[in-house]
Order: C-alpha cells, then sequence, then structure tokens
C-alpha cells in the first residue's frame, strides 16, 4: 500500500468531491497538518507513468483547479504513509505557502509556437550570406573549421530567430494581463520554435485565449496554439 | 458572513457557457499536442517532494532511484543520474516528450 499526493492546498480549502477519482479510479481524499492541506489516495503500489496515470494524476489537480489554486505536485510523490507524505510537506511549509500566495486567483496558460526548423535554416542561408560556405573552398583542416563555425553561427542564428517569435508573441499577449508571470523555452524540441507560459489573472483567462488564438498572425513561418487553463506547473 | 473564498473569482466563462478545460484549437490531429503538453507539465514540472522515483525509457527500461526527487522527464532524469552516478550514460530514448 502506498500514498499518493496530487496537489497542496491551503488548509480550509474545498476538499475533493465525491466524484473526483483518481489514479486507477481510487478514492481521492483531503488531510491537513497546520496550514496545509494535501489531496491523497491510497494505491497498491507507486503508479508507473503510463499515459492513463498522467492524465488521472491532473485530472485530480484540474478538479482542485476549479475551487482554488493549487500547487500541482510532480507526478510519481508516493509515501509509505500519510506521516511519511507530512512529513516531506511540512519541512517545506513556509515554502509552500509562499508559493500559494503567488499563484492565488490564478491559472497557467501555454502556447508553443510550431515551426519547420529546417525551412528556417534555409531562411537564415538565403537571407546571410555569412552562414553560406564560399565558392571554390578547398578541402583540409582550415575549411573544416570554417564549416563548423558556420553550423554553429547558424543554430545560434536560428536561437536568436526563435526567441525573436517568442518575444513577439508575448508582446501580443501580455495586454491580457500585464502582471503575468511569463516562464519560456526555446527549442525545447524538433518542430517547435519554443514554448511560453503564463500565470494569468482567472478573470483574463478568456481574453488570453482569445488573444493567444490571434498571437501568430503576421509571423511567418509559424503557427501559434494554445492551451490551458492549467494547474501552475511551471510557477511552483 | 463572507468567507476569503467567496472573494475568489471564477473562471471567466466562455461563449455559451464553454468549459474550461483543456483545449487544442483546430484540427483533431491537434490533441497530440495537448498530450505533450500534459505530459510535460506532468513529468516535468510542479513541485517536487521526497519520494521514490521510477522512471521508465522508451517504455522499456525501468530504473528505479531513490532518490530526493520524484518522477521526472527523460532528459532531466539524464541530467539528474549524470550528476549523480558520475555521467554514467542513460539509455537513449527512442522519442517522447521533454521538457
Amino acid at each position: 500500500m502506498t500514498v499518493y499526493a496530487y496537489c497542496v492546498r491551503r488548509a480550509g480549502d474545498p476538499p475533493p468531491e465525491a466524484a473526483v477519482r483518481g489514479i486507477g479510479g481510487a478514492e481521492v481524499y483531503l488531510r491537513e497538518s497546520g496550514t496545509i492541506g494535501v489531496w491523497l489516495s491510497e494505491l497498491d503500489a507507486t503508479p508507473e507513468p503510463a499515459a492513463e496515470h498522467l492524465l488521472a494524476h491532473d485530472t485530480v489537480v484540474r478538479a482542485a483547479l476549479r475551487s482554488r489554486t493549487p500547487l500541482p505536485l510532480r507526478f510519481g510523490a508516493a509515501f509509505a504513509d500519510e506521516a511519511a507524505a507530512f512529513a516531506a510537506l511540512t519541512a517545506r511549509e513556509g515554502e509552500l505557502r509562499e508559493a500559494l500566495a503567488r499563484v492565488d486567483g490564478r491559472a497557467e496558460m501555454a502556447v508553443t509556437l510550431l515551426w519547420d526548423a529546417d525551412r528556417e535554416r534555409e531562411r537564415l542561408l538565403a537571407e546571410r550570406t555569412d552562414l553560406r560556405p564560399p565558392a571554390g573552398t578547398p578541402a583540409g583542416g582550415r575549411a573544416y573549421l570554417e564549416a563548423r563555425r558556420r553550423a554553429h553561427a547558424l543554430e545560434s542564428a536560428l536561437r536568436d530567430r526563435a526567441g525573436a517569435l517568442l518575444d513577439a508573441v508575448s508582446g501580443r499577449l501580455s495586454a491580457a494581463d500585464s502582471t503575468a508571470l511569463e516562464a519560456r523555452t526555446v527549442l525545447p524540441r524538433p518542430g517547435v520554435a519554443g514554448t511560453l507560459a503564463h500565470l494569468v489573472r482567472r478573470e483574463h483567462l478568456f481574453t488570453y485565449r482569445e488573444l493567444a488564438e490571434r498571437a501568430g498572425e503576421g509571423l511567418a513561418g509559424v503557427m501559434v496554439r494554445v492551451s490551458g487553463p492549467w494547474a501552475p506547473y511551471s510557477f511552483v | 458572513m463572507r468567507s476569503e473564498r467567496d472573494d475568489l473569482p471564477e473562471f471567466q466563462a466562455g461563449p455559451a457557457g464553454e468549459e474550461w478545460e483543456v483545449w487544442s484549437p483546430g484540427a483533431a490531429g491537434d490533441d497530440r499536442y495537448a498530450l505533450v503538453d500534459l505530459v510535460n507539465r506532468v513529468l516535468d514540472r510542479g513541485v517536487v517532494i521526497t519520494g521514490d522515483v521510477t522512471i521508465s525509457v522508451a517504455g522499456v527500461d525501468l530504473v528505479y532511484l531513490g532518490l530526493n526527487a520524484v518522477l521526472t522527464s527523460v532528459s532531466t532524469a539524464r541530467r539528474s543520474l549524470g550528476r549523480r552516478v558520475g555521467q554514467e550514460p542513460l539509455p537513449r530514448e527512442g522519442g517522447g516528450a521533454e521538457g
């Protein structure tokens, strides 16, 4: 038997409704200690990261998000018993309370900038002669090093281009909530120029979504995809 | 008597009472991007508290770690393991999301 933790809340925040089910369909219940509450399930074993378990974890966190923004725990927070869970949580109670205050009244929104990186490389090579190999370059050690330098410069230019696109989209989204914190990644994986996450006040979520759906207009070679609201995974 | 919670703003409703769930506009094929978003968040972000770790690499190899961390993405796991076990390489993942 293992005790699995989904998210941290303030003591006194609403408990999970009876319909909320956790990993493997387990009951989700609230336990509190001091100023901290946590949503838990009893599981037969530590869950493996199967897709249905990841989805179930987020579903529970999302249920908490509906009433008040929780601190989502990363998947896999399994303990021998409730005492062990609270020992881990109360050791960081002050830090957790600060984080709860930071995210209160807000939710995470996210945009992903999709692009064809090879096409962007071709575009950069067409625009910048310094990135292209000079005609008639002889083979040899110097030519090899020059090719390495150009390849590095091309990837650096690609990263700069991704950053500029993120800046442009971020600027357009700032009209939704100028107080929103931002977290970004640049070139996180193939086919993605970057991602932005914003911690947006709840009353501005729909405005954010509307702006995000238009945020890619006029930006050549990039498609902007929006998702959310999420619990503030990127801001804890 | 009003409680603090009574003053909390609810999620702003969309047109026609639209439900605020994870959404992904456009073609149905975009669902895979929503799943990547979910996996990145649940596995690679969020509060980390002490626990045991089980990491699946490419859905095949399982690595069990008694770390002061919890399950994380393969990329984060590789960095973490490299620091802890002297840069021993992990098996390369065949794909999947990285944060």
